[in-house]
């Protein structure tokens, strides 16, 4: 297990300020947050990269805190792979081990073996990395870093400088390679798609600290703050006053949010859109102000008594065809799929989503 | 419209590198006319001029080996680590380059004077450097550090700083790291700077002349030469300073061809 206790690290004008972590041993755990957010430096100083101001890393039973890199037993993957482009895939793979005493240990050679077949770079091995495919770079670093058998792994945004396509395969072997080697894993990124596809718990970190963490679940559909909650694709988050008269108020109230008023965030995917009103829930009408073409969906974003709604609307969709600004809509969701954000930044008592 | 701009300040572009050659190239050519073979010869058999060239050479290439011992962990600091007074640093790195090289070589004096504490604490030591190689070494590193430190310092930053956390975390200490790393990465652009350093070193007299104008290394005796007898007289050494320095120069170039545009 991986503890970090009040951690706090400077460097220039930033500050990590004071960040609480628990990470289970074989946990896959994912640091979601903004650039600039602090997400890097924190991988960093569990690595040993960063002085520590003060606080603790607690590795197991070991502090690490002031220990030094090579010490640490602690690997990191860096978005732009930072291979030795002096080196062949295969050097570089075997980096760690060839400074070792124990270096001519079959062992080395059968978990060598072992994740270039997982990894699927057999071909790479005797090229130098500026030969390799963006996806082959990732995964030799992937390889270098794991051949040293880590106690942890830091993946810091190992998806973002690919393309699309290979991003998913990527992903998918990363899953899989966590799944056979259980190595305990914490990657960084902005993009919280991939978090949802691939943590099991996640921290979302803002300006240095740590605001929320949990499982994926508990953090998407019970944000405790309006920034968790638009960071976590909640791209409908309004302040609500329950005394004021209208719908949002009316669902805050019927869904039991607190007197002092707070915010309340839809995901843009639980909201319908028809061109008619009716059925269950929580109707309220808007105008089109603008329809963003996507390959598989339209954004619609609805003007309602001056809040902007954002919501999709697929290409098999009921709604006529050609729907485009300045027409009535009626947008629909359920009490259910409302996140009630309380005032003070918790998720308020008793709402339908915080349950 | 766009293209004949182009062509124009290509064509300008042409001329003006066409003038900076003929400036630089034809007066080391012309040297070769004024005087002859026969001469020439026996110019390099004559110990003085032997002995001055040999000196030359080895004193610059001891103040290019100190400049590489003392400069290069300095550079990788300066490359590497943010301070405060950073800036200020990197200017009193460069004050040796803005000097006239004689201010340089009485700045020198100054220090290393028998009349000034470090000069008689070093007398006392038994270290002379007034008049010795020492002084000439001392007085060529005074001036070509400055280069090497830059070279270097501009070559590390050209090594991802990423690279070096990645090996750290396989479990290469910091010794490594450099070695295996940084250095491995940089070290045309290290051998660059050195070829610079010594290329500053040989053609230094200013300062050497001021420290020691004995024993002569072959800038002083051409000098020398030249107030005592003339023109005829300087121009066969000077030859050959220039072709040995040449030889020399394209030698150290070859070796470290241009760095390959990586990654």
């Amino acid at each position: 297990m991986i503890e970090l206790r009040r951690l706090v690290v400077r460097l220039g004008g930033f500050t990590l300020k004071g960040v609480d972590l628990r990470v289970c041993p074989g946990e896959f755990f994912v640091l979601l947050g903004p650039t600039g957010a602090g997400k890097t430096v924190l991988l960093e100083s569990i690595a040993g990269l960063r002085p520590v101001q003060s606080g603790q890393i607690l590795l197991g039973e070991r502090d690490i805190t002031r220990a030094r890199p090579e010490e640490r037993r602690v690997a990191i993957c860096y978005q732009d792979y930072a291979l030795f482009p002096h080196m062949t895939a295969r050097a570089n793979i075997l980096y760690g081990i060839a400074a070792r005493r124990d270096r001519d240990d079959p062992a080395h050679q059968r978990t060598f073996d072992r994740l270039v077949e997982m990894l699927g770079i057999g071909h790479t091995l005797d090229r130098l990395p500026q030969t390799l495919s963006g996806g082959e770079k990732q995964r030799v670093a992937v390889a270098r870093a794991l051949i040293v058998q880590p106690e942890v792994l830091l993946l810091d945004e190992p998806l973002s400088a690919l393309d699309a396509g290979i991003r998913q395969s990527i992903q998918r072997e990363l899953k899989a390679i966590h799944r056979a080697l259980g190595t305990t894993t914490i990657m960084v990124t902005h993009d919280f798609a991939e978090a949802f596809a691939l943590a099991g718990r996640v921290g979302v970190i803002h300006e240095g600290v740590l605001v929320q963490s949990g499982t994926v679940e508990s953090v998407f559909e019970r944000p405790n703050s309006p920034f968790v909650a638009r960071f976590v694709g909640m791209k409908n988050v309004f302040r609500v006053l329950p005394q004021d008269d209208d719908q949002l108020a009316a669902v805050w109230r019927a869904a039991g949010g607190s007197p002092a008023g707070g915010y309340l965030g839809i995901r843009p995917e639980h909201i319908l859109v028809s061109d008619r009103e009716g059925g269950d829930g929580f109707w309220l009408e808007g105008e089109v102000k603008y329809v963003d073409k996507r390959p598989a969906y339209s954004e619609l974003t609805v003007d309602s008594s001056g809040r902007e709604f954002r919501t999709y609307l697929m290409l098999d969709s009921a709604v006529p065809a050609g729907l485009g600004p300045g027409q009535r809509v009626n947008l629909g969701f359920r009490e259910a799929n409302v996140a009630l954000i309380g005032p003070a930044g918790g998720t308020v008592p008793g709402s339908p989503a915080g349950q | 419209m766009l293209t004949k701009r182009a062509e124009s300040l290509y064509l300008l572009s042409m001329v003006t590198g066409l003038m900076i050659l003929v400036f630089t190239v034809y007066p080391v050519l012309n040297t070769f006319t004024w005087t002859r073979p026969d001469i020439l010869l026996k110019t390099l058999a004559d110990p003085e001029v032997l002995s001055a060239i040999w000196l030359s050479i080895w004193a610059a290439t001891l103040a290019t080996l100190g400049s590489l011992v003392l400069g290069l962990p300095f550079a990788y600091l300066l490359a590497r680590r943010e301070f405060r007074g950073k800036s200020l640093v990197e200017s009193l790195v460069d004050i040796p380059i803005v000097l006239p090289h004689t201010v340089a070589g009485i700045c020198l004096l100054t220090v290393l004077s028998p009349r000034s504490a470090v000069g008689r604490w070093l007398e006392d030591a038994g270290f002379q450097t007034i008049g010795t190689i020492a002084g000439t070494v001392l007085a060529m590193m005074f001036v070509s550090m400055p280069l090497f430190i830059n070279a270097c310092k501009e070559a590390f930053k050209w090594v991802s700083p990423r690279m070096e956390n990645v090996s750290r975390t396989l479990g290469a200490g910091p010794w490594r790291t450099f070695f295996r790393i940084t250095l491995a990465l940089s070290w045309k652009d290290v051998l660059s700077g050195m070829i610079v350093t010594w290329a500053r070193s040989i053609s230094e007299f200013g300062a050497v002349v001021i420290l020691a104008f004995h024993p002569m290394i072959a800038p002083t005796l051409i000098f020398a030469r030249f107030t005592a007898y003339g023109m005829m007289y300087a121009i066969p050494v000077t030859i050959v300073l220039i072709v040995i320095c040449l030889l020399i120069f394209v030698a150290l170039r070859l070796l470290s061809a241009r760095r390959k545009t990586l990654d």
